[in-house]
């Protein structure tokens, strides 16, 4: 019993993290109708700018997280205008696909100017657990999953309480209303790819501080899909929820089921339980369900 | 546009796909340079020419599901393993090579129908999802199911023999290997005319209207799902064929992309674009590994400055981020990809000297 509320635990942290970087897709998706496959590459990257600061050019953490973070951010905004913009009003195939190709593009690059050898990231934090009621947390896991949850607090007030958005939110409910109703889209647009950015670079420091830093965090970006198809696709509190879900049942059937089918069943079970989930219930738990009319 | 002096004087002339006698010429003398090229090509030239052959079956088919019927697929690399794995099993059986290739393929297609079916409720985001979920299922079974693939350690392919012979060496497995793609690109141009290209073409442009028309969606989408993954399975049982071992790392999620990448270079709905867009990226991607180990004696510090970089790492960064941009500006500046180049190329030529 203790075993199966410490996978529980384990989990619930896990999936913080995915929140995070399904959190980064959802606020993409939710005004540009662009799904950023790149979001685990882009994390990579970003983590990996926040390594060179604090071990190559040994400044201190307060300097380079937000460093590393604000970089990620214009880079967020770079692809917006270079990559995306000239394809607004293409098919969704073309915006999937550039994503895809920035995936690539970005792994590429990680790969020529860090190597493809894993480095160690410092600890900021004690690495000690913590133990509540007999169950084992992670410093860092806790901190991630904390961060996590400040975030969708910060994110729900800047959505509901600010100007900004409120206009992220009419260009999502449509693009043509909004700009008619004197919304600068193109900003918007902008403005989005940057939180997301920013999110996603959050994520992947983090990421890469739990474990270490390797290219293997681009990877791991791929199992927010999952969590977003779980949630929903254009749903905030779908991407925190899915996470959670996923990451206990990830680790729960990784628990269960490893012994039966011979080890690595945790690579696989999202993806499984994505397949379910598109098969029955396929706008997910939270999402808004499109019907679609000639 | 047709060639000067061509006239449609029957419906056999209209359907015709080679029309003048030059064409002939061209097809015929072009066959005859494929099928002799073995016997003055170094094998380094025959093996990138194979890898080709094998990744230009393996496109066709996703042609036929994406570019005719407008369904998305990111999974062609795991259909490509399930049929090479199959053959390669059948093949250590002791059953010869034909049946298990035509094996391969039906057992690759039935388990693309299987991942296809979520096609019949999903479109777009979703479908593509289903099928990644689709590649890292059947990733994750090629590794840890050893009792059929051995995982990592490698499944060892018995050498394929015509009658006597043994196709050993890269020659001999260059004729089978292209013969079987003519035979492919043959049939794959021939699908875009029938009764169920056409109803490929209608439900790729709108699935509601090519519904209301009569057309039996369940039906096709299921058929386009199965021939292309069909294809994927030739390609995957020639792909055992020649490289003798299988390891899961062949038929990753990266190729899944580039395959895709390749269908959008070369152009979407056209035979000619994908062996276009197909050759056009492998020679790349061929430049690239030539080039790098030089490169990287260059730029020493780049890759870590930690250790140096080696010719392989430099290969693998510089080849998925050129491709990334390759892909990327294809989208925006071509999107209709090599073919539509080469279409405004024929139109130039034929109406020379006059600009229109």
């Amino acid at each position: 019993m203790e075993l199966v509320s410490q996978y529980i635990i384990t989990g619930i942290l896990t999936g913080g993290i995915y929140a995070l970087l399904a959190l980064s897709i959802v606020l993409v998706y939710k005004s540009t109708s662009v799904i950023n496959f790149a979001v685990g590459n882009m994390a990579m990257v970003a983590s990996y700018i926040c390594w060179s600061s604090l071990v190559q050019l040994e400044f201190p953490a307060w300097l380079s997280i937000p460093l590393a973070i604000g970089i990620a951010a214009l880079i967020g905004m770079g692809v917006e205008r270079l990559f995306l913009r000239p394809l607004i009003g293409q098919p969704i195939l073309a915006s999937m696909m550039v994503t895809l190709g920035l995936l690539l593009f970005f792994y590429g690059v990680a790969n020529l100017v860090w190597g493809s050898l894993w480095h160690p990231y410092p600890k900021l934090i004690s690495v000690e657990p913590l133990y509540l009621f007999g169950v084992s947390i992670s410093r860092m896991h806790l901190l991630a999953f904390c961060i996590g949850l400040a975030l969708l607090g910060i994110l729900s007030y800047f959505f509901y309480r600010t100007r900004a958005g409120l206009n992220m939110r009419a260009v999502a409910e449509g693009q043509d209303l909004a700009r008619s109703a004197g919304v600068n889209v193109k900003r918007v647009f902008s403005q989005a790819w940057a939180l997301a950015a920013v999110v996603g670079a959050i994520a992947g420091i983090l990421l890469a501080m739990i474990t270490t830093l390797t290219l293997d965090i681009g990877e791991l970006g791929l199992k927010a899909f999952p969590v977003i198809i779980l949630g929903g696709l254009d749903s905030i509190l779908g991407a925190v929820v899915g996470g959670i879900i996923i990451g206990v049942l990830e680790n729960l059937s990784g628990a269960f089921l490893d012994p039966i089918f011979g080890g690595g069943v945790k690579e696989v079970a999202p993806y499984a339980i994505m397949l379910l989930v598109l098969l029955f219930k396929p706008y997910g738990l939270f999402g808004l369900v499109r019907i679609e009319r000639i | 546009m047709l060639p000067c002096g061509t006239y449609n004087a029957t419906y056999a002339k209209d359907m015709a796909i080679v029309r003048t006698k030059t064409q002939w010429g061209l097809t015929i003398g072009g066959l005859i340079l494929l099928f002799c090229l073995p016997l003055f090509t170094p094998s380094s030239i025959l093996s990138i020419l194979i890898i080709m052959g094998i990744t230009i079956i393996s496109v066709h088919g996703l042609n036929i599901l994406t570019g005719l019927c407008g369904q998305l697929n990111f999974g062609q690399a795991a259909f490509m393993g399930v049929g090479a794995y199959t053959c390669a099993y059948l093949m250590i059986q002791g059953i010869p090579w034909p049946v298990a290739l035509i094996c391969g393929a039906l057992m690759s297609g039935l388990i693309g129908l299987v991942f296809g079916l979520p096609s019949l409720r999903l479109k777009g985001f979703y479908l593509a999802m289903a099928t990644i979920a689709a590649q890292f299922i059947l990733s994750y079974t090629f590794v840890h199911l050893t009792k059929f693939t051995r995982g990592s350690l490698g499944l060892a392919v018995p050498i394929v023999h015509v009658g006597d012979i043994a196709l050993k060496s890269e020659a001999s497995l260059f004729w089978l290997i292209m013969a079987f793609m003519v035979i492919m690109t043959f049939f794959a141009k021939n699908i875009m005319r029938t009764r169920a290209g056409r109803a490929f073409v209608a439900i790729r442009d709108n699935d509601l209207a090519a519904e209301i028309l009569g057309i039996n969606l369940t039906y096709y989408k299921c058929l386009a799902f199965f021939v292309c993954c069909f294809y994927a399975g030739v390609a995957g049982s020639l792909w055992a064929f020649y490289f003798h071992v299988l390891v899961p790392e062949h038929f990753t999620f990266m190729d899944s992309i580039w395959q895709v990448g390749m269908l959008i270079v070369g152009g979407m709905g056209s035979t000619l674009g994908v062996m276009l867009g197909v050759v056009f990226i492998r020679a790349i991607s061929e430049g690239i590994a030539v080039l790098s180990p030089k490169l990287a004696s260059i730029f020493p510090q780049v890759g870590g400055g930690m250790g140096g970089a080696t010719g392989g790492s430099f290969f693998i960064a510089l080849g998925s981020m050129l491709f990334g941009l390759i892909i990327i500006l294809f989208l925006i500046y071509e999107p209709r990809g090599l073919a539509h180049r080469w279409e405004i190329f024929k139109a130039t030529y034929r109406l020379r000297p006059f600009p229109y």
